[in-house]
């Protein structure tokens, strides 16, 4: 029991030293994915998102900003086939928004149970590292409540896409989108 | 021991927070929310049935090789026509419900008809085999009927799985009375508290107007060719 003990204060500190790698790099020997050998130890890659668990109004609340930034607002989960593969178009476009300094936030709302918030949720998206704010809606007994407040015609399929810009939604997209598609989308917001 | 893994635990979640520093945002979030509701811009026509339509019957293939239409419930007072399928993790949940509304109604006059509307190229879970095998898996005692041509779904309007259409026969003709989700928990069958659905049904049974005829809830997209990106 004692060892055992030990073997996990050891872990633990290697867990956290490692859940902030650019502070600890320095002291951290084993940084970044390690792809040969003991693919069992429990070091992450990178840190675990910080995705937070919200309700309606927060969200909505979160997305009337008075500033000059476009808020792309994507609703998805990890088990809805056609979201998880347009995400790649998403990461690139908020890198590339990133990498040109535009005012530019994606906002990525999982409708993913809570429950399979740790288990699934959290390493989904750390695997994919996309540059967003991440949320989990658990609201799902007021789906018709706020489905319209979002948009009268969407009719609650995923994934679903909007666009906010001080403080007001100027565009919605229901259904998947490919890169021409997103780029189409954004390019009166974003330039 | 345990108390060590939940410190561990603690410890790792308050470093998280160093993802969130390099937020550029997290600033603006003192601002006031407006309490408006903007419109959006050049929002698509909805196509497919309103209340008060008259639906059109089809035929389509049930998991047992027959083809079924609305016409052939001769005793039916309506129908309660839901696009479901077999992968999607909503339709999931709602299984059981499904067969209790058929057990619940279909000797009152209103039989369950489920129609899968997706394409089995793309989701090879909804293939016509795989719908057998759930069918017999769960006992349906209501037709699931795969829409192979892809043509009722459209004419129904319907989106996404689950989504139900509930019809009630006025001369002859099958109007629709209300449109959207079973009930108002997907997760817990258990913590329900508005059954859109059954009300629908009570009322008609009654002679009442349906009160609420449209819901909307989250549920997987069909999946389609013609319309996927």
């Amino acid at each position: 029991m004692k060892k055992s003990v030990l073997g996990w204060a050891a872990l633990c500190s290697i867990f956290i030293a490692a859940s902030c790698n650019s502070v600890n790099d320095s002291e951290n020997p084993q940084k970044g994915p390690s792809e040969s050998e003991a693919p069992a130890k429990p070091l992450p890659a990178a840190e675990n998102p910080e995705v937070t668990v919200i309700k309606y109004e927060q969200l909505q609340s979160r997305l009337q900003q008075d500033n000059d930034t476009v808020y792309v607002v994507n609703f998805w989960a990890t088990w809805c086939g056609p979201c998880v593969k347009e995400l790649p178009h998403f990461k690139s476009f908020s890198d590339r928004m990133a990498k040109e300094h535009k005012p530019f936030r994606l906002i990525m709302v999982s409708l993913d149970q809570s429950d399979i918030l740790q288990d699934k949720v959290v390493p989904f998206l750390k695997e994919r590292n996309i540059n967003a704010q991440h949320y989990l809606l658990d609201d799902n007994t007021r789906m018709n409540e706020w489905i319209p407040k979002f948009e009268a015609t969407w009719s609650g399929a995923i994934p679903a896409t909007f666009v906010y810009e001080k403080g007001e939604k100027r565009a919605f997209h229901e259904g998947s989108l490919d890169e021409k598609g997103l780029t189409q989308l954004l390019q009166s917001y974003v330039h | 021991m345990n108390k060590l893994m939940l410190l561990c635990g603690a410890a790792v979640l308050s470093m998280a927070s160093c993802a969130g520093n390099s937020d550029a945002t997290t600033a603006e979030a003192a601002t006031v929310a407006k309490d408006t509701t903007p419109s959006t811009p050049a929002a698509p026509a909805a196509k497919g049935y309103a209340i008060g339509d008259a639906a059109a019957d089809f035929s389509l293939k049930n998991v047992d090789g027959k083809q079924v239409a609305l016409a052939d419930y001769k005793d039916a007072k309506g129908f309660i026509v839901i696009f479901t399928c077999n992968h999607c993790p909503y339709a999931k949940a709602y299984e059981q419900r499904i067969i209790d509304l058929n057990k619940r109604y279909a000797d009152k006059g209103y039989p369950v008809i489920a129609i899968s509307p997706n394409d089995p190229a793309i989701e090879p879970k909804d293939s016509y085999e795989e719908m057998q095998k759930l069918a017999k898996a769960k006992g349906y005692t209501f037709p699931y009927l795969i829409d192979e041509g892809q043509t009722v779904y459209p004419a129904f309007g319907a989106n996404k799985t689950p989504h139900v259409f509930i019809l009630q026969k006025e001369n002859n003709q099958n109007i629709v009375k209300y449109i959207g989700a079973i009930d108002d928990n997907y997760e817990h069958a258990d913590q329900v508290k508005h059954r859109y659905a059954e009300a629908a049904v009570d009322a008609l049974l009654a002679g009442k107007p349906v009160e609420t005829t449209k819901t909307v809830a989250i549920g997987c997209g069909i999946k389609d060719k013609k319309t996927e990106s």
